[in-house]
């Protein structure tokens, strides 16, 4: 029995064929979970936090503003908003987001839920670049 | 006749502009086909998304998703999509021409603009409109991000119950030579109750629950809308400017035809004077 699956993620400006992976963990509003080889059919809601994979024993890492995982026993579809692999993360960028969103979170003018949102948007980010 | 000197000067200007213009249209041509490469990469995302809504709309209950949310209209909201920049022929113009009109229509009262681009900017600041916000200066680095900051945006200010309906006047791109305005109803958001594809639901999982991936499709969804207005109105901004720049190019090349027929005229004019005058000169003297 096969101990791999096809894995494709799909995001509006890009689209990574990873190929035949074996494990593939993301993060969920309640919590992490892995997708292993013959997982039941589901769809799965993402939030703002990291992807891991699995191919060939090594590691792989992405960043991801949150989407949906599309789960077949055979394959599996990432739709993701936002997907960065960690090489391709710009920590100078990030740092400066996080900085803004942070100095809106203290003017009472701006949305603080959005502020909040874009906070943790960059700050994913920055610890996803750290893996 | 214009002297000499006066027609070479003005055929080395027209010369410049045509290199101007000539170079402008290339750098419009490069950056269309690049809007267009962007537009066939995101549909695989948003199709999908389309897919997946549209099997579980029916499903579950209306009323609790704010999108779909059907109310009187009272306040309207006008997402205005320009350029930044002029020099595309009647593309601006004839958006705001449109967006002018329709916000007539219910009365300026009654609307709130957001204005993408600087023309529209300027439009409508010069005629007082109330403008509830400005998203400029982005074109030259458009990435999805602006999408999804115009999306949250608009969609909060219609689930907060600011604005009743959002409307979008935009150009969509139909061909190099085509491009339509067009008025979309971006909220309240309009599906197909009938279109039912059985073949998504069954035997599926759905985590945290049914009505908790609808509610965070329905933003992403809308968010792959908005991206796909901007592309829209970033192509058919860069085939309008390829377009005028192409006549003004031409233009230029027939000027430049007629000034130097010109030129030759009276410069062939200049040597028979000459002539005569020798001639009569000689005559003189003889």
């Amino acid at each position: 029995m096969a101990t791999t699956f096809q894995l494709e993620i799909i995001t509006p400006t890009q689209i990574f064929t990873e190929g035949q992976v074996s494990y593939v963990r993301a993060e969920s509003p309640d919590g992490l979970f892995g997708i292993m080889a013959h997982h039941t059919a589901a769809t799965v809601a993402l939030g703002i936090g990291e992807v891991k994979i699995v191919k060939d024993g090594k590691e792989y890492f992405y960043a991801t503003n949150g989407g949906f995982a599309d789960i077949q026993s055979e394959s599996v579809l990432l739709l993701l908003e936002t997907a960065e692999l960690v090489s391709d993360i710009d920590v100078d960028r990030a740092e400066a987001a996080k900085k803004r969103a942070q100095d809106r979170l203290k003017d009472k003018k701006m949305d603080k839920a959005r502020s909040r949102t874009a906070i943790a948007k960059a700050e994913n980010r920055l610890r996803v670049s750290g893996r | 006749m214009a002297n000499l000197k006066d027609i070479r000067d003005r055929i080395k200007s027209v010369k410049s502009i045509q290199q101007v213009t000539n170079a402008m249209k290339m750098v419009a041509a490069a950056k269309m086909r690049r809007a267009q490469e962007n537009m066939e990469k995101a549909r695989p995302y948003s199709s999908r998304l389309a897919e997946m809504l549209e099997s579980l709309i029916p499903e579950i209950d209306r009323s609790l998703m704010p999108e779909l949310n059907i109310r009187p209209v009272e306040r309207t909201l006008f997402v205005v999509i320009t350029a930044d920049r002029g020099m595309a022929g009647a593309f601006n113009h004839n958006v705001l021409r449109k967006a002018h009109h329709a916000i007539d229509a219910v009365g300026k009262d009654n609307s709130d603009i957001l204005c993408v681009g600087k023309k529209a900017c300027g439009y409508f600041k010069n005629r007082s409109y109330p403008i509830a916000l400005e998203f400029m200066d982005f074109w030259n680095d458009l990435g999805y991000e602006h999408a999804m900051n115009l999306g949250l945006e608009i969609v909060s200010r219609f689930v907060k119950g600011e604005v009743d309906q959002v409307q979008v006047i935009y150009n969509r791109f139909i061909n190099v030579a085509r491009q339509e305005i067009k008025n979309d109803t971006f909220l309240p958001m309009s599906y197909n109750p009938e279109k039912k594809e059985e073949s998504y639901i069954p035997d599926r999982l759905f985590e945290p629950s049914k009505e908790a991936v609808v509610k965070s499709i329905i933003p992403r969804y809308l968010n792959t809308q908005m991206w796909q207005y901007l592309l829209e109105s970033n192509a058919s901004e860069q085939a309008a400017r390829m377009v005028a720049m192409e006549n003004a190019t031409s233009n230029a090349r027939d000027m430049i035809k007629d000034l130097t027929l010109q030129f030759n005229k009276a410069r062939q004019t200049a040597i028979t004077t000459e002539m005569l005058e020798i001639v009569s000169g000689a005559e003189a003297l003889s």
